[in-house]
């Protein structure tokens, strides 16, 4: 038994211009020790699903209209809203996108950290200051006990992600979203983040779901790709395959339209056309509008996810032919 | 706040503070002559002239207004003449009364309209906040004669529970307090409403949320301190406007704070009263003003002055 898994998940919320489907039926499998990247442009539906599974979808005016996220045995959406506070933070951390707001900027960063243990009731041995201290040592904050009663202000945003990361990994949860962890900072700091996280990746058993547009990242970080368009995932697939032999236009033009070192061709090509709007998606298919390899039938009928070789699964009517 | 930022505020209070004691040297003498107001009609010139004289008005104004000067550098604010005592004593019995006025009312409608204002922004859009809306409305709005005649008439006059007015244990208090409490307390709960909804929205209370904390903690730890800043603001601007004594209510209620006897003091061409008053408010207010921005550094470490 996978250690997450979500099923079928639609969400959707009410705006002024209409009900907007952000989830269509989103599935997908975490196992213990994995990192998923869940892959996408802006509006996808990446971080809704992050927001999901913390139980942080507000409502009104978001709703979870049907589906499952089973975690550990647990069907989550059958839980008290108690119940699940309880499990947010101890067994489920969210690492989010800007650290400047996601930090309370009127308490130090230490007493951040250290709420993590007060609110789940946790008395780690030598006391929660020490294991504030210790875990800023870990994520190398340099003078950690000065460091801790410092406000998020006075850090530099890698400091601050750290310590974001560092305040997520505190109490050992089973799974760690993490939402664009590194949209917000510069290329080299970048690096260093994700560097951290893949050292606390091999350091724990824990589940990593990484939510991310950037495709370097994800060939850096995770073990398998679950690509997202309009509210579905259209592709999932082990990094390797990924990036050698996609099989859904949208991942291959995602691809295309990187820049890539490794070839002399120095052509970008872009997806034509623009994310569809999410009050009226296009019937069928929602990439068919911009899909170069789209005929009749993707107007009629939605792909469903189909198993396409060992593992992996896209959802497309036609699909690129193994390489 | 470090101590060369005070001494730089300091000078500066010292100087409005030499403008304002000039200016009230000149305006209050254009209430007229006292001589006329403490004289019977049929006095003659020439007691007239030796009550001046007694009172040093026969010289030039400028002669009048450096001897005057001079004292209140050596903090000498003159005697009273309608107390015929120090002026300073007797607003230094008056000013602790509306001191303990203005703040209890203060304090009692900023703790309210915390916990209504934060009420009204959880359930925002909702039945409570509608009712909490028009309730704070219609004491935002209410004018504070109006509310303390009425207040006399059915407590005082219908009902005979509380006194019409004076001054002394507890019950006298009731009224003053209740007619001041109103319109602060009907403003601060717009105020805190509408940063309480702005700051429950922020991604720090999605953290918190994500962290496992629960409502109660989300929004009295997480959002509430955040929320608090423009509260402060708006609530040391009233005090500043309570330490000028409670104005009508002081009248109303013949309640003896400084608001009164300033106006008392005009009325009789009370000259030194009415610049001790002045300068003892003056003092009180910049004091005021030092405390608000201490509350400020302590409330948010982002405005602390290095």
């Amino acid at each position: 038994m996978a250690l997450l898994e979500v099923e079928d998940l639609q969400v959707s919320f009410d705006t002024a211009s209409g009900r907007i489907f952000a989830l269509n039926g989103v599935s997908f499998s975490l196992e213990r020790g994995e990192v998923l990247a869940l892959l996408g442009e802006s509006g996808s539906g990446k971080s809704v699903t992050a927001s999901a599974i913390m139980d942080l979808v507000p409502n009104p005016p978001g709703a979870i209209d049907r589906g499952s996220i089973r975690f550990d045995g647990a069907e989550l959406l059958q839980l008290s809203r108690k119940e699940r506070r309880d499990l947010c933070g101890s067994r489920i951390a969210l690492i989010f996108q800007d650290a400047l707001a996601a930090l309370n900027p009127v308490y130090p960063v230490g007493w951040q950290i250290a709420e993590m243990y007060r609110i789940h009731g946790r008395n780690p041995e030598g006391g929660v200051e020490k294991a504030v201290i210790d875990l800023l040592t870990a994520i190398g904050i340099p003078d950690p006990e000065r460091r801790a009663r410092q406000y998020p202000h006075e850090f530099s945003g890698g400091m601050r992600q750290r310590i974001m990361i560092a305040m997520a990994v505190a109490l050992e949860p089973d799974v760690i979203i993490a939402d664009e962890p590194t949209t917000a900072l510069d290329v080299t700091i970048q690096a260093q983040v994700v560097d951290l996280l893949a050292t606390i990746r091999k350091r724990s058993d824990a589940g990593m779901i990484f939510i991310t547009h950037d495709l370097g990242v994800v060939a850096e970080l995770a073990d398998r790709v679950a690509v997202m368009y309009a509210g579905r995932i259209v592709e999932t697939a082990n990094v390797f395959e990924l990036f050698e032999d996609a099989r859904h236009p949208y991942s291959v033009g995602l691809l295309a339209s990187q820049p890539r070192l490794d070839t002399d061709d120095d052509e970008l090509v872009p997806i034509p056309g623009s994310a569809p709007n999410p009050v009226a998606l296009p019937s069928g298919c929602a990439f068919r509008t911009r899909c170069p390899r789209a005929e009749g039938l993707c107007a009629e009928v939605i792909p469903p996810l189909e198993t396409v070789g060992p593992g992996r699964q896209a959802a497309c009517h036609f699909p690129v032919s193994p390489a | 706040m470090s101590f060369t930022y005070f001494l730089k505020r300091a000078a500066f209070a010292a100087l409005a503070l030499a403008a304002l004691m000039t200016s009230a040297f000149f305006l209050v003498r254009l209430t007229g002559d006292p001589v006329n107001l403490y004289l019977p009609v049929d006095a003659s010139e020439a007691a007239r002239d030796a009550m001046r004289i007694r009172l040093g008005l026969d010289r030039s104004l400028m002669a009048q207004f450096f001897d005057w000067a001079w004292d209140i550098l050596s903090l000498d604010f003159g005697m009273s003449l309608w107390h015929n005592r120090p002026a300073m004593d007797v607003v230094l019995e008056a000013l602790p009364n509306t001191l303990a006025l203005g703040a209890i009312a203060l304090a009692l409608a900023f703790t309210a309209a915390i916990v209504m204002g934060s009420i009204a922004a959880v359930n925002a859009g909702g039945w409570i906040d509608r009712g909490v809306n028009v309730l704070s409305q219609a004491a935002a709005s209410v004018p504070d004669f109006w509310l303390g005649l009425m207040g006399v008439l059915l407590f005082a006059v219908t009902f005979r529970i509380l006194p019409t007015s004076g001054f002394g244990g507890p019950i006298y208090w009731v009224l003053p307090v209740a007619c001041l409490f109103a319109r602060p307390f009907g403003t601060l709960v717009q105020i805190v409403r509408g940063s309480m909804i702005e700051a429950l929205n922020a991604t720090f209370v999605r953290t918190a949320r994500a962290k496992g904390a629960r409502d109660g903690r989300v929004t009295f730890v997480h959002a509430l301190r955040n929320a608090l800043l423009p509260a402060v603001t708006v609530t040391g601007d009233l005090a500043a406007q309570f330490a000028g004594g409670g104005g009508v209510v002081e009248v109303v209620f013949g309640f003896p704070g400084i608001g009164k006897l300033l106006i008392d003091g005009i009325l009789k061409r009370d000259f030194a009263i009415v610049q001790a008053s002045i300068f003892a408010v003056a003092v009180v207010i910049f004091v005021i003003n030092i405390l608000v921005d201490m509350l400020y550094a302590s409330i948010d470490p982002r405005v602390r002055i290095e």
